[in-house]
């Protein structure tokens, strides 16, 4: 069963086609990764789906249900979540606000109680290594910490698809070895969720990803398990380029 | 997540006094030093009227003053041409001032940093403009309201006003989920966006409820003054000063405004004794605002806790010298 279904998505700035005829299928439970050098129209993709942008053509159905034409937030309650390439933190709230902001919608929707909810707040913590910071202000957390604090912000949504929108960018090496063993665990514990992420390092994708769609100038060149992908010859050359340099 | 603040003894002990000196006042003093109390009660909810807009979601408003001078403007024309009792015209003053606020809200909040700023000021100039020509409102001949020379009725009426505003900001937005998604919408308005939250909605709401205060305030001081003119109640000063008497108290506090609106208001009066009606005032209140600005940014309410940090770095610096000797 598909949960995401995206159908000759096209989506223009201008005169600029940054998204063209995409055609995805993400099936449910899976994580999934996003390919493409800067410009191909990722994080286009991502603004498409989450309703920040509304696109020019095209359908973007989840569960069958269509996200065109939907404002962010109804998108949002309809079990999308998301993290920003740069980072969109409420700094001058405290961690746990953050957190509990992502609730807020939650709560209504499904009457679930404060001590719960709380509890719910103190394992996203745990979770993400941040409990010792619980009551600092996200703007004064060290950049690892933040990275990290997005990802639990838009968990506790509790959504059927979560976008993650280059999740490793800054880090070093030895961060993001953490980070795929952290997304790892994520998956382990909420196991109906299903991941999108969007990436340059291959090291990322190939840790973690299902299967994978490259993107090049706004078009979808490949699609395929992480293996397949890396060895097609038309990712290559749009990678590596085709003319050997002497 | 609402932190559940504990009450102290000590702060039930404020709190208690302080609730009988405001109440026991009109028995207290002078009704010279009445009126100047009046005032500040006026201020005080002007100012955390302004504070829910400004503070908690950070769309600074200049047109906040358009909201007091339409609440004035309705409670005087109901009063004078349907002949309603204050009360109800306050309350009729204030349901009209919310539908208006959430008429202009709903072009203007599109804007946001200072456009936002510009657009709300233009529109309160549109209506001092409106009010100016139109013949039902009086024009430049400005309103005569029936008088009521009761000191202490105002005072008391503008403490109620003071009180409830008071506490429509702590139980809304600064202890509930509402001023955490206004918060949310202050610090990173794409972000709530994703997360649920239906920021236009709440941004209307936040706009309309601050703008009915201002509008139920401009009401009971229309009553009070007796006489209201385009000039007096929808001229660029009043909201003016409620922007200064946030920042200068401290912006986005629930106290800020309260001590930023007493200094100001104060400092006012007691020119105007000193030295009558003079121009003074505006440059000293330009060049407050410059130094606040600079050196305080967080308000006069994070005085304390500057010198404190200020002393204990000294007290650090002395202890290391006396280590390295």
């Amino acid at each position: 069963m598909d949960l995401l279904e995206i159908k000759n998505l096209s989506h223009m700035f201008g005169g600029l086609k940054a998204v063209s005829s995409l055609n995805i299928k993400v099936k449910a439970k899976m994580i999934y990764g996003v390919i493409g050098a800067n410009g191909a129209g990722k994080t286009t993709l991502f603004n498409l789906i989450t309703g920040i942008y509304h696109p020019t053509e095209g359908q973007i159905l989840l569960d069958g249900t269509s996200l065109v034409g939907k404002q962010s937030f109804e998108i949002s309650r309809l079990g999308v979540a998301r993290t920003f390439q740069n980072l969109r933190l409420f700094n001058d709230l405290t961690v746990v606000e953050n957190i509990h902001v992502g609730q807020i919608y939650h709560r209504k929707l499904r009457k679930v109680k404060t001590k719960d909810l709380k509890a719910k707040i103190g394992s996203l913590l745990e979770l993400f290594g941040l409990d010792s910071r619980a009551e600092d202000k996200a703007g004064n957390l060290p950049y690892g910490m933040q990275r990290k604090l997005e990802i639990a912000r838009a968990l506790a949504t509790e959504p059927k698809l979560l976008l993650l929108d280059e999740p490793a960018a800054g880090m070093n090496p030895k961060e993001v070895q953490g980070l795929v063993s952290l997304i790892k665990e994520v998956k382990r514990q909420y196991c109906d969720i299903t991941i999108v992420l969007i990436e340059h390092q291959m090291k990322l994708v190939e840790g973690l990803c299902d299967y994978a769609t490259v993107m090049n100038f706004g078009q979808v060149i490949a699609n395929g398990t992480v293996k397949e992908v890396q060895h097609n010859p038309i990712v290559i050359k749009a990678y590596l380029g085709e003319t050997e340099v002497g | 997540m609402p932190i559940s603040k504990s009450f102290s003894p000590v702060k039930v002990i404020v709190l208690l006094l302080t609730m009988i000196v405001l109440f026991t006042l009109p028995f207290l003093v002078s009704s010279f030093i009445l009126r100047i109390a009046t005032g500040i009660m006026m201020w005080i909810g002007l100012a955390l009227s302004w504070n829910m807009l400004g503070g908690y979601m950070g769309y600074i408003s200049f047109g906040h003053g358009a909201s007091f001078g339409v609440g004035a403007y309705i409670a005087g024309m109901l009063m004078t041409q349907l002949h309603l009792p204050f009360f109800i015209a306050l309350i009729i003053a204030g349901i009209l001032t919310y539908i208006f606020a959430a008429l202009v809200g709903y072009p203007t909040l599109r804007l946001s940093g200072s456009y936002f700023a510009i657009g709300t000021w233009a529109f309160a100039e549109m209506m001092r403009q409106l009010v100016l020509v139109l013949s039902v409102t009086g024009g430049a001949e400005g309103l005569r309201l029936p008088p009521m020379l009761n000191d202490n009725f105002f005072y008391f009426v503008m403490l109620a006003l003071a009180l409830i505003v008071f506490l429509v900001a702590y139980l809304f937005f600064e202890n509930s989920d509402f001023g955490l998604k206004v918060k949310a919408v202050r610090e990173e308005e794409t972000a709530a966006r994703t997360l649920g939250l239906n920021t236009t909605w709440i941004k209307n709401q936040v706009f309309s409820i601050s703008s009915m205060f201002a509008g139920i305030i401009g009401g009971a001081f229309a009553y009070w003054i007796t006489f209201i003119h385009p000039d007096s109640v929808l001229g660029p000063l009043i909201a003016d000063q409620m922007v200064i008497m946030v920042l200068l108290g401290g912006i986005g506090t629930l106290f800020g405004p309260i001590l930023g609106a007493i200094v100001l208001y104060v400092g006012n009066q007691y020119m105007l004794v000193m030295w009558g009606q003079s121009s003074a005032y505006l440059i000293i209140l330009g060049f407050s605002i410059c130094l606040v600005i600079l050196f305080l940014p967080e308000g006069l309410l994070s005085l304390p806790r500057i010198i404190k940090r200020k002393g204990s770095f000294s007290r650090l610096i002395q202890q290391k010298n006396q280590v390295s000797k």
